[in-house]
């Protein structure tokens, strides 16, 4: 009889020993943990509007919520491509599992592209695409934006109306894209030859867009596709001043931009939700970095207008 | 051990077992959860800032790239090599042009340019704005292609103070792409401490480790081959925060590990585990002395509880002594329901029934005592009249008194087969042979003024009869029933077997009962000092009720001045089981 109790108390007894341990234990060791991750290289062309801003948030929060590293660098401005290549050349170098690239020079990326298959770090675009070599793209489709602007401005202008394009850099795939896009649907619906369409190019910002468009205005142009939101305000800044009727539309989904169609400075809006790119860049590479295809990834796009945009932010 | 005292240690250890385990169980599981949510703050105020530490990297990597590629570089290099023949004007100008691309004077503490051609650093300030000579082992970025994203932890580049920089360096080429020179940019250590590193308290230190694991950031400003191993003895290259014990004082601490895949910079944040646990420890001084109110209390609650339930089994055990030393009064009480009720309930009925045999012993001894003592007395007095009696007779033959002789000759034989033991079984016949020996004493007594008659079948002759079943029937008809004043006195006896029954008849002609003394000669027991008794009636009755059992019947019938028949049937046996 006192063995069998003796071993309930040496029971009860080993237990409460093992619980003050097992409490014990667990104000020690590790706390916290993290695995080792990917790590991701970005550069982008720019950081100087909404629509940049938009692209790396949507970067920067989609590696957060995958646990992966993201190393973003972006040079002074979108001309810059030598500054732009260093910075390629130096994530290269550096330990990454991919990289995304918006470039300067959509002609010129075949250096890269070899450097990183040397390196087997997967290369994507993001935004601006190849024109030189087949690299995975993801942003939206520049053909169907400058098919877009074409129909929205055959809709709206009279016949025989003079339409321009305002764009940015000649080397950058999505100018590439709009343009030729675009002057192919305006001559499919109204006849006009190329030349027909005036096409500025090289234009990077507002107060370039601004004086570009007085001279179009000028020259009794009724309506403009503009490349950017920034060069469309700058657009409707300078019909504003001037009081004209110019039929703008523009592209990027950034706050000025969707304002200034509320309040009717703009006539139309394709989307492209900066945010949405980055977003859908970083998830495409790490699914890909995970085993998934290495696929383009296009987001829609869509046509705002002063009569829709109210539905579209709702 | 006493039940009380073993209620009282199970109290108090169950519950002290319990408060103990609780206390500690809370502690831990709070220090746990203080420790955790710390480690996740700590960790993620700890991702801020290096976060904050990329972005100032990023910004001065970027800087340097745009700085490297810009054409107005490149022109004022090639003014001062050229035009200002690298006199001192020509460098302060440089000077004055690296100042001028300082946007971020809070976080880039200079910029230097290596011209490679005169061997010279022009740096944008201005009390050390060249310096001559350059030393390719002290100012490695000068002898590279450029320093890549991870910056280069180095010392300063000149001065009377040797401090730790964070640089940046990139080649500067010329508009033919021929290297001229390199540019670079630094944030002091200083800076970056006091900015994003400086925790606000002794109990908390941040420190900043290179690729290779040396100290490049602290509170006290790190000097050369600073390696963290002689700090802490864990994993330092790891994303993690973890509870380590110093080897030096034995004091714990927490240590969280933020890496940056950018700059390659590992975060140390050491935090006191003291100072973490210090209002705890406050909480658990709180604790024990909870405990030992408990403890009081528990004492006093644990006697009072032990108390309660001693109670009722304390008076149990009293009861039981009480039982114990013979009074079978005695009784316990208890509330109903519960299992000492049960238990007092099983005791008082087990005591009532132990009372109630015992008196049936002591009941059964006296009877047993007496009748004993009666047979001894019996036995006794028929020994001594027999052998009284047998002088008498011899006397009286002697004298030549025959008829006295014959009659204490009857008388002797009557008694002769009284105490003759060997069987309590007889035939009827020799049954009738005691009667007759019984009357003729009678007669001679009462002078002949009764008659018998006998009615026996042979059959019933042959059957076996208890001893001495038809002496006392006569004896009561004789001594009771018989009228002395009247000679036709009679009595007659029968006997037949009808039926496996034997029937036997004593009946008299005499006085009959009254009821009462009918019930006394049936019922009632002897009275030896009265003369009027019915001992043998009763007795009679008694033995065949005890040898025959359901298979007799034993009747009187009597009626006053008319006389007294007893009827008395049983099993006709003619074969003794049971010798004479």
């Amino acid at each position: 009889m006192k063995e069998r109790f003796a071993g309930r108390y040496f029971c009860c007894g080993s237990l409460l020993l093992v619980l003050l341990l097992v409490c014990g234990g667990c104000a020690r060791g590790t706390l916290f943990e993290e695995k080792e991750t990917w790590n991701i290289g970005v550069v982008l062309k720019t950081m100087d509007s909404e629509h940049w801003q938009g692209i790396r948030s949507g970067m920067e929060n989609t590696a957060k919520q995958h646990g992966v590293n993201l190393t973003l660098f972006y040079p002074g401005n979108e001309w810059a491509e030598e500054e732009q290549k260093v910075m390629i050349r130096d994530l290269l170098d550096a330990d990454i599992d991919a990289l995304i690239v918006a470039p300067c020079n959509s002609t010129n990326t075949g250096w890269f592209v070899d450097l990183a298959a040397e390196k087997e770090i997967q290369l994507f675009t993001a935004d601006t695409r190849s024109l030189d070599r087949d690299i995975p793209y993801i942003g939206i489709d520049n053909l169907e934006a400058g098919r877009l602007a074409a129909q929205y401005l055959d809709l709206k202008l009279p016949d025989h109306s003079k339409v321009a394009v305002i764009a940015g850099g000649s080397k950058q795939a999505q100018t590439v894209d709009r343009i030729s896009s675009f002057q192919k649907e305006i001559e499919s619906l109204r006849g006009l030859s190329y030349e027909d369409v005036t096409i500025i190019k090289e234009i990077s910002g507002f107060a370039d867009a601004l004086h570009a468009s007085k001279d179009l205005i000028n020259a009794d142009v009724k309506g403009v596709f503009c490349a950017s939101a920034v060069m469309g305000l700058g657009a409707a800044a300078s019909a504003k001043e001037m009081n004209s009727d110019l039929c703008i539309i523009t592209i990027d989904t950034q706050d000025d931009a969707i304002k200034a169609v509320q309040s009717g400075d703009i006539d139309g809006l394709i989307t492209q939700s900066g945010y949405e790119v980055g977003q859908a860049a970083v998830e495409t590479v790490v699914n890909c970095l995970e085993g998934g295809a290495r696929d383009n990834v296009y987001i829609g796009c869509e046509l705002l207008t002063r009569d829709n945009i109210g539905k579209y932010l709702n | 051990m006493t039940f009380r005292l073993r209620i009282m240690t199970a109290i108090l250890v169950v519950t002290l077992s319990g408060l103990s385990v609780f206390f500690f169980f809370t502690y831990y599981v709070a220090t746990d959860l203080v420790e955790s949510n710390y480690a996740k703050s700590l960790t993620e105020s700890m991702q801020l800032r290096m976060e904050q530490i990329d972005g100032d990297m990023r910004n001065v990597y970027q800087k340097t790239v745009s700085l490297s590629v810009q054409p107005e570089l490149i022109g004022v290099v090639d003014a001062y090599l050229k035009e200002y023949g690298q006199n001192a004007e020509g460098a302060l100008k440089v000077s004055d042009y690296l100042r001028s691309q300082n946007d971020s004077p809070d976080l880039i503490d200079a910029l230097f340019l290596y011209l490679s051609e005169t061997d010279q650093i022009i740096c944008s300030q201005e009390y050390r704005d060249i310096i001559e000579g350059v030393d390719s082992s002290q100012y490695i970025w000068t002898a590279k292609e450029g320093i890549g994203i991870k910056p280069l932890v180095s010392s300063d580049t000149g001065g009377d103070e040797m401090n730790t920089i964070y640089l940046y360096a990139k080649p500067v080429y010329s508009a033919e792409g021929e290297q001229v020179g390199t540019i670079a940019v630094s944030i002091s250590e200083r800076t970056m401490y006091y900015k994003l590193l400086d925790a606000g308290n002794l109990s908390e230190e941040y420190f900043l480790l290179d690729g290779e694991g040396y100290i490049c950031s602290a509170r006290q400003s790190p000097g050369a081959d600073n390696h963290v191993s002689g700090l802490i003895d864990i994993p330092w290259d790891e994303y993690r925060t973890e509870v380590v014990i110093s080897r030096d004082n034995g004091e714990k601490s927490i240590c969280a590990m933020v890496k940056s895949s950018f700059t390659g910079f590992t975060l140390l944040g050491i935090s006191e585990h003291a100072a973490l646990v210090a209002d705890l420890k406050q909480t658990q001084w709180l604790f024990t002395l909870m405990l030992f109110v408990m403890i009081i209390l528990e004492v006093v609650f644990a006697n009072k509880i032990a108390d309660m339930l001693n109670k009722p089994l304390k008076r149990l055990i009293d009861a039981m002594k009480r039982v114990g030393r013979g009074d079978f009064a005695a009784r316990t009480e208890a509330d109903q329901g519960d299992e000492f009720f049960q238990l007092n309930s099983q005791f008082n009925g087990m005591v009532t029934q132990i009372d109630e045999l015992i008196s049936q012993v002591v009941d059964e001894q006296n009877h047993a005592r007496q009748s004993e003592l009666r047979a001894l007395q019996y036995q006794i007095k028929p020994h001594f009249m027999y052998n009284t009696l047998n002088s008498i007779k011899y006397m009286a033959i002697i004298q030549g008194n025959e008829r006295v002789g014959k009659q204490l000759s009857a008388f002797i034989e009557l008694l002769e087969a009284s105490l003759n033991k060997e069987s309590d079984f007889s035939t009827l016949d020799f049954d009738l042979q005691l009667v007759k020996d019984y009357v003729s004493l009678q007669k001679y007594r009462y002078m002949g003024c009764f008659s018998m008659e006998y009615n026996i079948s042979d059959e019933a002759k042959n059957c076996y009869v208890p001893r001495f079943l038809l002496q006392p029937l006569v004896e009561n008809s004789i001594l009771h029933g018989m009228d002395t004043k009247r000679n036709d006195n009679l009595i007659k006896i029968k006997a037949n077997v009808s039926g496996g029954m034997l029937h036997i008849e004593v009946d008299d002609n005499g006085k009959g009962m009254t009821d009462e003394q009918k019930q006394k000669v049936l019922h009632q027991e002897a009275d030896t000092k009265r003369q009027f008794n019915g001992i043998g009636v009763f007795n009679t009755r008694e033995r065949l009720r005890l040898f025959y059992g359901q298979n007799m019947s034993f009747e009187l019938q009597t009626e006053l001045n008319k006389g007294t028949k007893y009827l008395i049937q049983f099993l006709a046996d003619t074969e003794l089981e049971e010798g004479i």
